[in-house]
């Protein structure tokens, strides 16, 4: 399939240090997988707070009127949320696992 | 009764508050029992993907390992997640070699997996499972004369063919005149909205979102509908942002098609997160409220 392809793509040049600085889409998928790996769930205010600290705060400004918005409306969600000890012991263990197993065959 | 283990996505928590809400009184009212599934993790969405596709994989098959358990089909609202579930399930099924590696990952944590779950999407139950019939007769009040744009968005029907065309996709459309509303012609029902894009490149984002929006409201679009949680926030919270950028006036709401099947069968607006619309929904529903 095409995306499967230009996800292929994005892990190669990921890992071969080829992303270009223009673009700042990497770090956004770089703090979505460490959020993911760390607490096993990925609520999008930690992703935002991840990723707007990667790149520029000052950019995080621009979205205050849509994060406003989400506020009032209550969808913004500004809980912690990650799995229950046991499952995030398992889910890690996996991913620790995984690590070790090199790249999709 | 039908039941099904539910996996509600991360976007449960915050903007698609709303969707959880709707999908489950609206099961609820069509005798469907969603059971969530315990201790669910992250799918291992797109992002993941471009950063770590085995371990994207293996987020999946963990919720998949803990489906099997239960026995019974995986449904879940959201598009992304459905996706990277069917897409785990699917490449272990057809790549052995994968499968040995995911197993091993799973073995790290005391799990395995058979293979035996079934991915589904919460349009395909409700539009297939329980069926135009069904959902009428639930029907308290018909949405005639209301005209809505069904927006699929790029990741529900595709990009394996699944239980609907992956181009000109009609579930959605036919659930919506099950209820009595009118779905307008929509070319671009399966376009991408651009997704998480909006946030790292925000322009070409928006300039994806402006064509969605004035394409649904120059076909005679009163409201849209759709089945994807990026696709209701993107359209719905970066409306006012676009007006600014394209110098439009669009106002137009984005409803889950769960919150207007909810309409339809009469439950009060709160129960439905209507009140969470950005772009108001009230006065083009306000002849169909309870």
């Amino acid at each position: 399939m095409p995306n499967d392809l230009m996800h292929s793509l994005e892990c190669l040049a990921g890992r071969q240090g080829m992303s270009t600085s223009q673009v700042s889409t990497p770090k956004l998928y770089k703090a979505f997988t460490d959020i993911a790996r760390k607490t096993g769930l990925v609520p999008e205010t930690s992703l935002m707070i991840s990723y707007y600290l990667r790149t520029n705060p000052f950019h995080a400004l621009k979205m205050i009127p849509q994060a406003l918005n989400l506020l009032r409306h209550g969808r913004l969600d500004l809980k912690p949320h990650r799995l229950k000890p046991e499952a995030q012991r398992q889910f890690k263990a996996i991913l620790d696992k995984a690590k070790t197993l090199g790249e999709m065959p | 009764m039908k039941h099904y283990s539910y996996f509600p996505a991360c976007c449960s928590f915050g903007q698609a508050i709303a969707y959880d809400l709707s999908t489950r009184v609206v099961a609820k009212a069509l005798d469907v029992d969603l059971i969530e599934l315990n201790d669910w993790n992250c799918c291992g969405s797109t992002p993941y993907t471009g950063i770590d596709e085995l371990g994207s994989i293996c987020c999946s098959a963990r919720n998949l390992c803990l489906a099997e358990k239960g026995g019974l089909d995986l449904v879940t609202p959201c598009s992304d997640c459905y996706l990277m579930l069917n897409k785990a399930n699917s490449l272990m099924r057809e790549y052995p070699e994968l499968k040995r590696k995911v197993d091993e990952a799973l073995a790290a944590g005391g799990l395995e997996y058979h293979g035996t779950v079934r991915v589904r999407h919460i349009l395909d139950v409700f539009a297939n499972d329980i069926g135009q019939e069904d959902v009428t007769a639930k029907v308290k009040v018909n949405l005639s004369g209301l005209k809505v744009a069904p927006y699929y968005g790029c990741q529900v029907v595709r990009p394996k063919p699944s239980f609907d065309d992956p181009e000109f996709p009609e579930s959605l459309d036919r659930l919506m005149r099950s209820l009595g509303a009118e779905p307008t012609p929509f070319p671009l029902k399966t376009r991408c909205c651009g997704g998480s894009m909006v946030i790292s490149e925000e322009d070409v984002a928006l300039g994806l979102v402006y064509k969605l929006l004035d394409n649904a409201i120059s076909n005679g679009a009163e409201c849209i509908v759709t089945a994807c949680p990026l696709c209701q926030a993107n359209l719905d919270v970066f409306q006012g942002k676009i007006n600014k950028k394209f110098k439009t006036k669009f106002n137009i709401p984005i409803l889950f098609f769960t919150q207007l099947m909810g309409v339809a069968f009469g439950i009060e607006s709160k129960a439905l997160g209507l009140e969470k619309c950005i772009a108001p929904a009230e006065k083009v529903l306000a002849g169909y409220l309870k």
